[in-house]
């Protein structure tokens, strides 16, 4: 009876699975390969989206393979040390980042705005006890301080009160360290390679973690007018607390010019402070669409 | 013993298959079966994470159920974008495409991934366009995954 009951539970398993992969391979089939009967309305960026395959592995797998899970722990234990303190216990969390960006082209938002490459985010996440954001008021300013979007997360419900457009959301974890960590978990899985450094930034000795994204091919990227052939990004941290001092990206195109096309500074957090009620009234303000 | 063996390998062998079937519904489709008394016509967007560097965006229409080719198939238009905490990073809009007498038209955008500290999503939005004789059929459909 027992042995039965195993066996019909392996069979449900399996005949899960194979749904999970059969339905799996049809996604990729119809929309994430490049389909040689296709008719790509760009087969310039068709060619683009195949390019960025993982790095070969070389003989010092092993080696290499330890090394990077080192690295990777590193990056988790250090971060965590200082993520954790921050998303520690309900009430306000407040972040502003300066982001500096080089693109060769920008976009406008729907209402016809330049989007600006630098700006200054601004961010009131109202945590709950697991450290979850239930509620978001989220500035988008110009480095002059002036409001480019505002957007608020209250009711499992995203708004953008600038252009006027809802979605339904969830409450999430936010990422004190910009997603660092979590790109370096996933960077075996992309076939992206982690290295370590000291290093000194402003005079101050830091911890230096690159990861670092070599394509097969050359690729296009939107905004940039050269195709790209590597790529990294660079988290640059205090030693001792685990807090992120300059977070960078970094592409290198085709002509050899190696771009930072994006570097975040002046990480600053701020806990159990309450947003200004001119601020917290946005969180009542609704969207038409 | 027995019984909580089983009841443990049923939890294991369920959740792996409801995370299975969950992970690869990534992507969003509407369909309008017997479109013109000839086809299945199929709008479809989907958004993935290459690598850390970038991420793509799609965007698809065909028929199926039979592949046939019609009078006109690809969108009025199509955007994509990334929005950080609700804010709009970058908005990438495409212009719209057509191809005449074919059976599926599509397109992939590549962008780059930015720094965010909270909420980090990629888009694609659109209408897409099917026309055969006097049927025309233009759905709006738009997809969003954290990126």
């Amino acid at each position: 009876m027992y042995k039965r009951k195993m066996m019909l539970l392996i069979e449900i398993g399996a005949v899960l699975l194979l749904i999970g992969l059969v339905t799996g391979n049809a996604t990729a089939g119809s929309a994430k390969s490049a389909n040689p009967r296709g008719s790509p309305a760009n087969a310039a960026q068709q060619a683009a989206v195949d390019a960025p395959v993982p790095v070969s592995v070389s003989p010092g797998r092993s080696e290499a393979t330890d090394d990077q899970e080192t690295i990777r722990q590193a990056i988790q234990t250090l971060v965590a040390q200082w993520s954790d303190t921050v998303l520690q216990g309900s009430g306000w969390l407040h972040m502003v980042t300066h982001h500096m960006r080089d693109k060769d082209r920008g976009s406008s938002l729907p209402n016809g705005q330049a989007i600006p490459l630098n700006y200054i985010s601004e961010t009131w996440y109202r945590l709950d006890d697991q450290g979850q954001a239930v509620e978001v008021i989220a500035f988008m300013r110009s480095e002059d301080g002036e409001p480019v979007q505002i957007s608020t997360f209250r009711g499992n419900i995203w708004r953008n009160l600038t252009v006027g457009e809802k979605w339904a959301g969830e409450p999430f974890m936010p990422r004190p360290d910009l997603g660092f960590s979590a790109d370096a978990a996933q960077a075996h899985g992309w076939g992206s390679t982690l290295s370590q450094q000291t290093t000194t930034l402003a005079g101050q000795t830091v911890l230096r973690f690159t990861l670092r994204d070599a394509f097969g091919s050359p690729a296009l990227i939107e905004g940039y007018a050269q195709p790209v052939v590597s790529a990294e990004r660079r988290g640059y941290f205090d030693p001792h607390s685990g807090v992120p001092l300059l977070l960078e990206r970094i592409l290198v195109t085709a002509d050899g010019r190696e771009r930072v096309v994006e570097r975040v500074d002046q990480i600053t957090v701020q806990q159990g402070v309450e947003p200004p009620s001119d601020v917290l009234a946005l969180l009542q303000q609704e969207v038409t669409k | 013993m027995r019984r909580l063996k089983f009841w443990l390998g049923a939890g294991l062998a369920i959740a792996l298959g409801i995370y299975t079937v969950r992970s690869v519904l990534a992507y969003a489709t509407t369909s309008y079966p017997n479109f013109a008394g000839v086809t299945t016509a199929v709008a479809l967007k989907d958004v993935w994470v290459v690598s850390d560097t970038s991420w793509n965006a799609h965007v698809k229409s065909y028929t199926t159920n039979p592949v046939r080719n019609i009078g006109t198939i690809g969108w009025t238009w199509w955007t994509f974008r990334d929005t950080c905490n609700g804010n709009i990073i970058d908005n990438w809009v495409k212009p719209g495409y057509a191809r005449y007498g074919a059976s599926e038209a599509w397109d992939t955008g590549v962008d780059d991934r930015d720094y965010c500290n909270g909420s980090y999503r990629g888009w694609s939005l659109g209408t897409h366009d099917f026309k055969e004789g006097d049927s025309i059929w233009r759905p709006y459909l738009s997809t969003d995954e954290g990126i």
